[in-house]
């Protein structure tokens, strides 16, 4: 019988994230298998936690290709797949093209990417670089063009982007969007490279502060104005 | 590029701002007693953050004492040690040493050349405890400098190296949190990068001094270009940092990185001292 990642951290589903993190960390010193001798039991039962509050915390609203939460394995009822806390592997994940591609799937602002069609012949080279995944190429190829419409903008964005160089990517993204506003896969970057940071700011705000809310101070202090006096009242910074 | 990563004190409640000072003291005292009297010079919050989210991540032992300091005559100032804050005193005169030497190089001014002279011992010390790290940081810091000597005009380079820089400085073992407190500084590196250019820019441009955003400072909307860039880097390492099982210490942690990161901001920008007030009268 396998047990959800709740009932492995006994918690029950409605629980926040700073309730699990507390529990997790109750569990784990429990369980560490520094304390418990090398026990093979307690070291499952680590695994077992440790499987649950990843896929609780880290990887959530990251739904990878089979990650769904799973407990069948040869330690009958314990975590099958081998979990080694080693951080995630993915901790940086914009410098990299397959992590971006992987949230850019789930957007589904940004499946209208497959329908875009790039009519340019050189910039159809840039992507075909891309597509094989040289990028110092593509670069060379746009660094050769000297008529720079949104296209061109946008491209550098992507090979941006693939090569981790996200400030590049943010500004070329932006001037995609201001050279041809009417495209929607050049908007649809753009709001990607800031959906961190409009995550950011919900968080920011949810929790009473306002971070980073400068660009309308107006309407900004309003809105601080408002969240302050819901959530601060109730102690919280 | 020291003082972005502090708390919005007056955001803190009560007993965490008790907490915050019994942090920053511990790292105080450490250094006296690491590094004598001189290197308190070198104190910073930066690194009271990072000291704060190591205690709050490995729940270390720790003591706390009491003790009248000179800069605190009137009362007996309490504060915490534990073999993380000793860790954080070292990185503080590494760092400190490191930018006097890049201050030194850059104008040769009586202070940095001061600055080099005194840190040096306590520099060799920190580099006999880490020769590896002490190695690829410096590299790193080389690597940096270089850049902007030659006045490159990628502003993603030294970005990423600031970067790395700071990710080695959180990397404080090479345990199971290694690799993610190397990816909340990673971000966090870059954060201060920008924002220090972004702090810099007039000053340096008056002056003629590199600065890597100066290429971008004609262009439309430039302003919120720099604060969506800012958001983008902060807003990956407080994901990393969210994902970490933390407790203790965590609403200061979430006050330096939700709104103590902005502070220098919103008083250079001047849109957000309203609401900045308004909030800490709130509290």
């Amino acid at each position: 019988m396998s047990r959800s990642p709740y009932e492995v951290l006994g918690v029950p589903a409605t629980a926040t994230d700073d309730e699990i993190k507390v529990a997790y960390r109750k569990l784990a010193k429990q369980y560490h298998p520094d304390l418990n001798g090398g026990s093979i039991a307690a070291e499952n039962k680590m695994k077992e936690i440790n499987e649950a509050y990843n896929f609780l915390i880290k990887h959530k609203g990251q739904a990878q290709p089979g990650s769904t939460y799973r407990q069948s394995g040869p330690f009958g009822g314990y975590g099958g797949q081998q979990y080694t806390y080693t951080g995630t592997g993915q901790a940086n994940p914009f410098a990299g093209f397959e992590e971006f591609f992987r949230r850019a799937q789930q957007s589904s602002q940004y499946s209208s990417y497959s329908t875009y069609n790039e009519t340019d012949p050189r910039l159809r080279q840039v992507e075909a670089a891309y597509i094989q995944r040289n990028f110092a190429l593509a670069k060379q190829l746009l660094l050769g063009i000297e008529d720079r419409q949104a296209a061109w903008y946008y491209w550098s964005a992507m090979v941006d982007l693939a090569q981790g160089n996200r400030v590049s990517a943010l500004n070329n993204a932006r001037i995609a969007v201001q050279m041809d506003p009417s495209q929607p896969v050049f908007r649809a970057l753009y709001n990607q490279l800031q959906s961190g940071g409009q995550a950011y700011r919900q968080t920011s705000m949810r929790q009473g502060f306002i971070g980073g809310l400068c660009n309308n101070p107006c309407l900004t202090c309003l809105a601080v104005n408002v969240v302050c006096n819901c959530c601060c009242r109730g102690g919280c910074i | 590029m020291f003082g972005y990563v502090t708390a919005n004190y007056k955001a803190l409640s009560e007993e965490d701002r008790a907490q915050y000072r019994q942090y920053y003291c511990g790292l105080c005292r450490a250094l006296k007693q690491r590094y004598g009297n001189l290197s308190r010079l070198t104190l910073n919050n930066d690194m009271t953050f990072l000291f704060l989210l190591l205690s709050s991540l490995y729940e270390p032992e720790e003591d706390t004492a009491a003790v009248r300091c000179v800069l605190h005559p009137s009362k007996r100032m309490q504060y915490v040690v534990s073999d993380q804050a000793a860790y954080c005193a070292d990185m503080t005169v590494l760092l400190a040493y490191l930018k006097a030497l890049d201050d030194k190089a850059d104008d040769g001014g009586i202070r940095a050349r001061a600055g080099v002279a005194a840190l040096k011992r306590p520099y060799l010390k920190v580099k006999a405890l880490y020769p590896e790290k002490v190695e690829r940081i410096a590299s790193v810091i080389q690597e940096i400098n270089a850049y902007e000597a030659q006045g490159g005009e990628d502003i993603d380079v030294p970005v990423n190296l600031s970067g790395k820089f700071l990710g080695e400085v959180f990397r404080y073992r090479d345990d199971a949190w290694g690799e993610d407190l190397r990816a909340l500084g990673e971000e966090l590196g870059r954060f201060i990068y920008l924002m220090d250019a972004f702090d810099d820019l007039k000053s340096d441009v008056k002056k003629g001094r590199y600065n890597a955003l100066k290429p971008f400072s004609d262009q439309e909307q430039f302003e919120s270009f720099c604060e969506d860039g800012l958001l983008m880097m902060i807003a990956e390492s407080a994901r990393v940092f969210e994902m970490l099982p933390l407790e203790k210490h965590l609403s200061i942690l979430r006050n330096v990185l939700y709104s103590g990161v902005w502070m220098r901001y919103y008083q250079k920008t001047g849109a957000c001292e309203r609401a900045e007030d308004e909030q800490g009268d709130e509290a």
